[in-house]
Order: structure tokens, then C-alpha cells, then sequence
């Protein structure tokens, strides 16, 4: 039973990545061109973080390599693979196990809940050895590279890494069920998952900027963190002796250490499986007392829809908008920039200081603005209910315009914050000034516009979970990619004429023009097309 | 009412519904009746302005849905089978929703919507999100939605299914109800003793084709509704 609930979830795993439906209900394969093209974004991915990881594994490896600490080195590794493993899956582990749609429809038949519970939690595993990979493998390669290397080591490190990920797994999944636990007794948990993320992600982020100085700190101070990591984390010190001495005891100590709290959570979720998944949402059922109603105007009434979808799901707010949190930081963090320093190192004068930084804070605001998605999902998460909108009378074009305005009311008002801190922290002509606002506010539109229209030329709607179209469809991939080209372009142009051709302000100025014409361009193809597009959705 | 005028779909090669001409005047239920895959849900699309015919036209009370969409969809209702309503809105955000959206003013909006809640016995479930709620529900909260605006055609696809018995026949009362006022219900089903003692006028088609239209008595002569339907389907094949 659980080879074929396996069968069934790889199934559907890889069906993700496969073609889409038309309107007849055809499915359209996914041309080799697009897989290639997906495959090699993978690579990319995985080399640019295996590289980052090789760099500070080169650091620890030429401090610990031939000391006595030498399994510090990878119990560092092991360390490291559990929080990247923990941190990436726990939202993962809580929908997959516990709020799959195909959930009910499993229990009702003849199969064990465990069995469903495993079936699930392989998946996520495989997600597991992938991070493990990306990790491990710089981690040995440079291991090699210092000509540490005991045989029976390697041996021991190889059939370790096979285990390794299931104390994480374990870890996220039993999180993930107390998640579950809670939001069902809540009734808005989007809010919740919402700020978990972010903490994650912000954890995650401070982690990987701080990455170095951590090395450096544990580089210095060996004795007593390798002491620590022996006492409190004891299974992580069994893992590196294995590896690093080929301790055949530590090995088997190590292997004990991550079945046993995998078997326990196995069986803890087991027993409650049903009861979990079967549970009423959202805790003691409100009810309704009649009371007044207030009318608004159909463009009210459809922004307030869009609102209520994206307060609705956490995973359509930080996917569509998690580059928000980025331009806040840059509003917080350009105050504590040490402009003066630079100028001083660069030999600056004030006149260029002052048509320098602005511009550079502009290049990073339109560049980190080219990463919000609301309108390049916001088609496709109609879904299956296009159709009730199609049959109401309601123009086409208000549905679309509505979708923008969402955009553009979460959007513009964060940039403006941001670009009024840079306006103040950094040196500024009151005409770099005005440009650092409006160029900005210009690029925004054009994305909101963009967005929408590429959505409207990709439109999916036969998902069956959010996920699928904010993370991984083709609209939000070319969006972003079409938006962070423009903006790294735009930047590019606006240097090269700067330096060669015109003033600074001249030559911010004359690249937003293309902006402002595409803005106009867009504009007027929804206003002209909006009603036709929309109706022929679906 | 309804005025289907030589409407033809085609889905690529396969015809879904070819030629057919349809007369439904105030006043009138007329059921439409056929084997799954038949071409009803096509249809009742098609009347509801979502999906364009490749030819023909279709008039509601005399305007061009083809020219005037944004009028013909303002006088009609229109309830698929398995409706999709919002699942991030509670039943009474949605029922405002659609109020604003026919631009019903408050006050009768209120009344309206109160009342058929009650009728529904659907009120106390409205504070909750639509994706806490059972098919039924779902399908209670959509009939409401549709007679809302007061829609001089309602248009449904299967509106029985899901539904408990005492809903059911609080819809064959409302049907009625606004036939009576002068309004029209074009509906299709599979329940034949439903369409049998419920619709003035019945339409039978199969494989895209209309095979016989009229008056209920005479679609279905001295025979039961179900055996006039399997004679029919018989002959045809």
C-alpha cells in the first residue's frame, strides 16, 4: 500500500512541473525548450549556493583539518544540514500532511493513516537530501581537497548522510502538527503562517549574512565550541567522530540518534492523523445576527475582493510580496550607511556624492520592486471561479484594474517610504530627490502593468493549490525575470550615460522614459482590450 | 425571454451543440433535458454570456447578448452545477458582494438578502467563510445570490443536485413563485419526475442536438416524461 500511495505522490510531485490544461481540456506537454530552461535555473541555483558553501567550508576545513578537532568540521556540516533542512520544510510538511485536499478521500479508504502519513513525509524527505546535497557535497570535496581523508570515514559519512535528514524531518513534521493543532482553533490562520514565515525568513537571511562572521567566531574560538557541541549536541559530535575518525561506534550512535526521534514522531502523528485532518477549521463557528448592510460601488466592491483573496492565504502574501520586507530593510538600513566613509575612500566630491548614492538607491529600490508578483498571479488565482465573475455584469477591464489598483496600493506606499528614507539619509540634490521618488513610483507601475498583462497571456486555472501559481508558473517566472532585466538595464544605461554622456540626473531622467512610454502603452491595451481579454479567460 | 437563435459551439472538432433554436417566453419554466455530455451545460453558458457561440445569437428580452452583454447580464442568474464561489469570503461578504455588484441599494439588499437566508435556513451559517461550507450550502447560498437582484431570467444547471429535500421543494415553490410574477426559468436536469410535474415547456437534446421541444403534454404524449425521453434517445440512435 505504501509503494502505491509512493507511486501516487511522486506522481503528482512531477505533475506539477508538467503542461497545462486548455480551455477544451487538452493538456499541452511543456516544450523541451522550457525544461531545459527550467533545468538550468535549477544548476545555477544549486552551483551559486554549493560555491557559497565551498568557500566557508575552506575557511573551517584549513582551521580544523589534522587537529584534534578535526570532527568539529563536520559536525558543523550536520548542524548546518539540520537548520537548512528544518527552516525550508516546515510550511512544506504542514500542507502537505495535514492539509492536502486528497486527505478525506484517502482515509475513506481501506488504508492504514500511517501509511498515508509516510507516504507523505517521503516527499518531503526528498526535498530534505536535496539541501543535504547542496551542502554536504562542498563539504566533503573540500574535505578531500585538504588531504584529510580516512577511508573508513568516508564510508561512514556516505551511509550517515542517508539518515541525516531525518531528525529534521522528524523536527518539522511534529512542528508542523503543532501549527496544525493551533491554526485549526484559529479563525484567520493566514496571519499566522504569515508572520512564522517571515520570522523563518529573516532567521534564515540573518544566518546567511552573518554567515562569515560565524565562521570567523568559530574558527577563533574552537576549543570551547567543539566542548559545547560535545555536550549539547551530542548525535551532531557522533556524526563528525564518524567521519572525521571512521569511529564505526559513533557511526551506529549517530544512526540511532536520528531513527529514533523519526519512529517517535511517526507514531505521534499516526495516532492523531485523522482527527487532525478531519477537524472543523477555524475553531467555534461564528454566527450571523442580522445586521446593516453597507453598499459600495463596483470598484470598491472588487478591490475589497481582491484584498479579502490576499489576506485569505499566506502563501499568495509573502510569495507576491516578500520583496516589501527587502525595501523596508533598505529604508531602515540607509540611515545607518556610512556615506561619508565611502566619499572618503573614493575621493569624492559632494556634487557627485549627492548624484552617486540616489542613484544607486535607485538601482536597488526598482531592482528589488521587480520581485512583486500580486497582479502576475492574480489572474490565475481566479481559478475554476472565472467563471462566476465572466457571468456577472461586470466590465472585464474593472475585474483587471481592480487587480492593479491591489498592486499598486500595497506596493507604492513601501517604495515611498523607502525611496523618502533614502531621499533623507543619503547626500541628495532636491532633483535626485524628486527622480528618487519618481522613478520608482514610475518602474512600480510598469510592473503592476506588466504583471497583469503577462498573467493574462499565461492564465492557468486548473491548480489545485495556491503554491503552484504563486511559486512556480510560467506568468510569475517571466515576470520577474522580464521586471529584474529591466531593472538591472535600465540601471546599466543610466551609468554608461552618466559617465560618458550627460549628467547624472540627465541621464536618470532619459531612462525613465521607456518606462513612462511602456506605463502609457500598457495602460492603454487594458483600457482598450481589458473587456475582450477577460471574457474569452477560462 | 430567451430567444436561442441557430446556436452552434464547437469545441475543435467535436460539435457540442449544432443549430439550436430555443423560445422561452415570460412566465415559462422550461427544463432541458439530455445525457451527460449532451450540450445543456454548453448551453446554459452560452445563455449566461460565458461562452461566445461560434454561430447563431442569442437575444435576452430582445437585446443581443453578442452586443450588449453588460444589459443582458444585469436582467439574468445564472447557477452552474458545482457553483465556485469565493472560499476567502463569508456568505454574507458574498451576498454584499453581489448586491454591489447588481447595485442593489442598502436598504433592499438587506431585506432581500435577510429574507432569503431565513427561507434558506441559511442565516446563521453566513458569518462563516464559504470554504467551511457542505455542497448544499454552497448551492443554498448560490440560489440565494441568484434571486437577490430579482433577475427576470434565471438560468440553472442541475439546481437540485445537493440539495435536501426540504430545500429542494422550497425552490420548486420560489420557481414557481417567479414564473407567476413574469419572470422565466430556463433549467436543465437528470431528475424527469422533477421536470415532469415542474416545467411548462421541455427540451430534449442529445449529442448537441435538439430532438424535440414544447409543451410538457406534448413532449411527452400518453407515456411518462422518462419513457417519451428513453423512446426518443432510442430512435435517435
Amino acid at each position: 500500500m505504501l509503494k502505491t500511495l509512493l507511486k501516487l505522490n511522486f506522481y503528482a510531485f512531477f505533475a506539477s512541473f508538467g503542461g497545462k490544461r486548455d480551455k477544451n481540456g487538452t493538456v499541452k506537454k511543456r516544450s523541451s525548450a522550457s525544461i531545459t530552461l527550467y533545468c538550468l535555473l535549477l544548476v545555477f541555483c544549486a552551483v551559486t549556493f554549493m560555491s557559497l558553501f565551498a568557500g566557508m567550508f575552506f575557511t573551517l576545513g584549513s582551521a580544523f583539518a589534522g587537529s584534534e578537532y578535526s570532527w568539529l568540521y563536520f559536525s558543523l556540516m550536520a548542524i548546518m544540514v539540520f537548520l537548512i533542512d528544518f527552516i525550508m520544510t516546515i510550511f512544506t510538511a504542514k500542507s502537505q500532511l495535514f492539509e492536502a485536499k486528497d486527505n478525506e478521500t484517502l482515509l475513506a479508504l481501506p488504508i492504514r493513516p500511517r501509511d498515508i502519513l509516510i507516504s507523505r513525509m517521503m516527499l518531503i524527505l526528498l526535498t530534505d537530501y536535496l539541501f543535504e546535497i547542496i551542502i554536504a557535497l562542498p563539504a566533503i570535496c573540500v574535505w578531500f581537497f585538504l588531504g584529510s581523508v580516512s577511508p573508513l570515514g568516508v564510508v561512514c559519512f556516505l551511509v550517515m548522510l542517508v539518515f541525516m535528514p531525518l531528525l529534521a524531518l522528524s523536527c518539522a513534521c511534529f512542528v508542523a502538527w503543532l501549527l496544525s493543532l493551533v491554526s485549526s482553533r484559529m479563525k484567520n490562520s493566514a496571519y499566522l503562517n504569515t508572520v512564522l514565515s517571515l520570522v523563518l525568513f529573516a532567521l534564515y537571511m540573518l544566518f546567511v549574512m552573518r554567515m562569515e562572521n560565524y565562521v570567523q567566531a568559530i574558527v577563533a574560538n574552537g576549543a570551547p565550541i567543539a566542548s559545547a557541541v560535545k555536550k549539547y549536541f551530542y548525535p551532531f559530535y557522533c556524526f563528525g567522530d564518524a567521519a572525521a575518525n571512521g569511529n564505526l561506534l559513533s557511526c551506529l550512535l549517530y544512526i540511532l540518534c536520528m531513527i529514533l526521534p523519526f519512529a517517535l514522531v511517526c507514531f505521534i502523528l499516526a495516532r492523531s492523523f485523522i482527527s487532525l485532518v478531519t477537524r472543523q477549521r477555524g475553531g467555534k463557528q461564528a454566527v450571523y445576527r442580522e445586521k446593516k448592510l453597507k453598499a459600495k460601488s463596483l470598484s470598491a466592491t472588487l478591490l475589497a475582493r481582491e484584498f479579502a483573496h490576499l489576506g485569505s492565504s499566506s502563501v499568495y502574501m509573502l510569495n507576491a510580496g516578500i520583496s516589501l520586507m527587502f525595501l523596508l530593510a533598505i529604508a531602515v538600513a540607509v540611515f545607518f550607511i556610512p556615506v561619508n566613509q565611502f566619499a572618503g575612500l573614493l575621493e569624492m566630491s559632494s556634487d557627485t556624492m549627492a548624484n552617486l548614492f540616489p542613484s544607486i538607491a535607485i538601482g536597488a529600490i526598482i531592482f528589488l520592486s521587480s520581485m512583486t508578483m500580486f497582479t502576475a498571479s492574480s489572474v490565475s488565482l481566479e481559478g475554476q471561479s472565472i467563471t462566476l465573475m465572466q457571468s456577472l455584469p461586470v466590465s472585464g477591464r474593472k475585474v483587471l484594474l481592480a487587480k492593479l489598483y491591489m498592486h499598486l496600493l500595497i506596493v507604492l506606499p513601501v517604495t515611498l517610504i523607502a525611496s523618502v528614507c533614502c531621499a533623507i539619509a543619503l547626500p541628495c540634490t532636491p532633483l535626485m530627490g524628486v527622480l528618487l521618488i519618481a522613478v520608482p513610483a514610475l518602474f512600480n507601475i510598469f510592473m503592476a502593468l506588466f504583471g497583469l498583462c503577462i498573467n493574462l497571456a499565461m492564465p492557468r486555472f486548473d491548480w489545485t493549490n495556491e503554491a503552484v501559481i504563486v511559486k512556480q508558473s510560467g506568468a510569475v517566472t517571466v515576470t520577474m525575470l522580464g521586471g529584474m532585466l529591466a531593472a538591472i538595464l535600465l540601471t546599466v544605461i543610466a551609468v554608461i550615460l552618466s559617465v560618458f554622456l550627460l549628467p547624472v540626473p540627465a541621464a536618470v531622467a532619459l531612462v525613465t522614459l521607456p518606462v513612462l512610454a511602456a506605463d502609457i502603452a500598457l495602460w492603454c491595451y487594458l483600457n482598450r482590450n481589458g473587456d475582450r481579454v477577460f471574457a474569452e479567460l477560462g | 425571454m430567451l430567444k436561442i437563435e441557430h446556436y452552434t459551439k464547437r469545441f475543435g472538432d467535436k460539435v457540442a451543440v449544432h443549430d439550436l433554436n430555443l423560445h422561452i417566453a415570460p412566465g415559462e419554466i422550461y427544463g432541458f433535458i439530455g445525457h451527460n455530455g449532451a450540450g445543456k451545460t454548453t448551453t446554459l453558458k452560452a445563455c449566461a454570456g460565458i461562452l461566445a457561440p461560434d454561430e447563431g445569437e442569442i437575444y435576452i428580452n430582445g437585446i443581443s447578448l453578442r452586443q450588449d452583454p453588460m444589459t443582458c447580464k444585469k436582467m439574468i442568474a445564472y447557477l452552474p452545477d458545482n457553483p465556485e464561489l469565493y472560499p476567502y469570503l463569508t456568505g454574507i461578504k458574498y451576498l454584499n458582494f453581489i448586491a454591489d455588484v447588481f447595485g442593489i441599494p442598502a436598504d433592499t439588499r438587506e431585506a432581500s438578502i435577510h429574507d432569503l437566508a431565513a427561507r434558506f435556513e441559511l442565516t446563521s451559517a453566513l458569518a462563516q467563510p464559504i470554504s467551511t461550507y457542505s455542497h448544499g450550502m454552497k448551492q443554498r447560498l448560490a440560489l440565494i445570490s441568484a434571486w437577490i437582484h430579482a433577475p427576470k431570467l434565471i438560468m440553472m444547471d442541475e439546481p437540485f443536485v445537493g440539495l435536501d429535500p426540504t430545500a429542494a421543494h422550497l425552490v420548486k415553490e420560489m420557481m414557481r413563485e417567479h414564473c407567476d410574477k413574469g419572470g422565466a426559468i430556463f433549467f436543465s436536469t437528470h431528475v424527469l419526475d422533477v421536470a415532469e410535474k415542474l416545467c411548462d415547456k421541455i427540451a430534449i437534446i442529445r449529442a448537441g442536438e435538439l430532438l424535440r421541444a414544447g409543451k410538457t403534454e406534448d413532449v411527452k404524449g400518453d407515456e411518462s416524461l422518462e419513457d417519451a425521453f428513453l423512446d426518443l434517445v432510442e430512435k435517435a440512435d
